[in-house]
Order: structure tokens, then sequence, then C-alpha cells
């Protein structure tokens, strides 16, 4: 693999690499926010009463989130060509954001 | 799926996602450790990997608890029931984390392989083993990196830990 070029640009080594932890940053946010709009907008049946549906909840929601991933990971590589800088500096908040989204998600919407 | 295997699966998902927590922990110690550098980005792949394996692990036993569990333990207690439903919400973001920690501290090993002029006015020194034979400094853009994978494997190992231990705490209760 290359490394960073003379000018201090990153390698698209690097730049798949920044792109692959954005995306993995966005689903993870997406999971949160797809669950809490599921809950927000339509009727949640009493778990007690209903045995499980036939499509699992839970995977449709990983694969709304890897869908939301892959979007966000389109938007990380174009932001770390054009703005290393603040492609890193961005990512890394956004993961601490995104770790605290699907906490309070967990805790406050089971 | 026979009862036998549903069984051998829960007990490979259980072992593997405690595995995985002492995986990411020491993953973790790792990337804070200012020794060997370059172990940080094979051990987050190590971590990342365990991680995986504990979900990939766990998702054939998704039907199978929907039909078969899932109501029985919101009878028997539904706060053990909201439990497990976290549990499967944390483990996503563990897994997901796991990955852009991954993605992050390899991305940052890359660019201190031969760090060229900074993008940054602002520089920071370089540490340990990376330091022998490279330039006195690296792009401040760089040192975000590997501060950004940090906090991502510190919120994977909680994550992960906080799952393996709420889904210990329902499968003392209940089990396939």
């Amino acid at each position: 693999m290359r490394v960073p070029d003379e000018d201090g640009l990153p390698t698209p080594a690097v730049r798949l690499l920044v792109a692959l932890a954005a995306a993995c940053v966005a689903a993870t946010a997406g999971y949160a926010a797809v669950r809490c709009a599921e809950v927000a907008l339509f009727a949640q049946v009493n778990p007690r009463a209903v045995l499980g549906a036939t499509q699992s909840p839970f995977l449709w929601r990983c694969a709304i989130a890897l869908y939301l991933g892959g979007a966000g990971g389109f938007g990380g590589h174009a932001l770390v060509g054009r703005a290393p800088a603040a492609a890193a500096r961005w990512v890394a908040r956004a993961a601490i954001v995104a770790a605290m989204a699907i906490a309070a998600q967990a805790a406050l919407v089971p | 799926m026979t009862p036998d295997a549903r069984s051998w699966l829960a007990h490979a998902h259980g072992a593997l996602a405690w595995a995985a927590a002492l995986g990411v922990t020491a993953a973790l110690g790792a990337a804070l450790s200012r020794r060997a550098p370059r172990a940080r980005a094979p051990l987050a792949a190590v971590a990342a990997a365990l991680v995986s394996a504990a979900f990939a692990a766990g998702l054939p036993l998704d039907r199978p608890y929907r039909g078969r569990l899932r109501q029985q333990v919101f009878i028997d207690s539904a706060a053990l029931g909201w439990l497990f439903e976290r549990k499967l919400h944390l483990s996503f973001g563990a897994v997901a984390l796991a990955w852009c920690a991954l993605a992050l501290l390899a991305a940052s090993a890359l660019a201190r392989r031969r760090p060229a002029a900074p993008l940054c006015a602002s520089t920071t020194p370089p540490d340990g083993d990376a330091a022998r034979g490279a330039p006195a400094a690296i792009p401040a853009w760089v040192a975000d990196l590997e501060r950004g994978g940090r906090a991502a494997l510190a919120a994977s190992a909680a994550l992960t830990l906080l799952a393996a231990i709420f889904s210990a705490m329902v499968a003392y209760r209940h089990g396939f």
C-alpha cells in the first residue's frame, strides 16, 4: 500500500479507510434513528400477547442502518478527499456522538 | 434447526460474546498504551473479528428467539425482556464501532508510515516505536484519526461488555 503523498494528502487507501469509518458511524447513528422512528411512528404490540412475527424487526433495522451507513461512507470519502483534516476531526467526533446516541436509544427506547 | 444445534449455537454465541468483550478491552489497552504502536491496528482487527463472529453466531438464533423464547421471557419478567431487547441494540453498535475503530487505527498507522508535510499548522510529536527513524512530527489530522479510533474502541468495549452481561442475565433464567 502507498504511504501519504508528498504533499501530505491521504492516499486512496487511507481515504477508503476513513470512508469505512464514516460508514460505520453513520450506520450506528442510523440504527438509533430508525428504532426511534419505529417507536414514534408505528404502534408497538405488547410482547407478552404476541408471538414473534415472521419477519425480524431487528434484522430489518440492521439492513436499513447498513444502507444509511453506505450513504455516510460516500459522504466520508468525498469529505476526506477535499478536507482530510476536517474529515479526521469530524469522524472522530461523530464516533463519540453515535456511541452516545445508540446507548441513549437502548436505554430510553428499547 | 434441531434443539441440540440451537443449544450448541447459543452456548457458542455466549462464549464468543465474552471472548469479544475481552478482545476489545485488550485492544483498547493497547491503543491507550504508548508502547508498541504497531500492534494497535492488528489487535483492533482481532477485536473486530471477534465481535463480528459473536454477532454472526447470534443471527441464526434470532428467529428461534422470537418464535419460542421472547414471549415467555416477557411473561416471566418484562424488565428481563426489555433488557434483552436493549442487548440487541447494543450489539449492533458494538460491531459497527469496532469496525470504525479498526478503520481509523489502520488509516492512522498507514498515514504514520511516512508523514509528509502537515496539512495543518499544528502537529503532535510521535510516540513509541513509530518515532524511530521517522520525521519529528506527524500531521494533526493523523493524530485525530488515532484519537477517533481510541474513542470508537472504548465505546465498542463498553457496548460489548454491557451486551454480554445483559445476555448472561437473561440466559441465566431462560435458555433454548
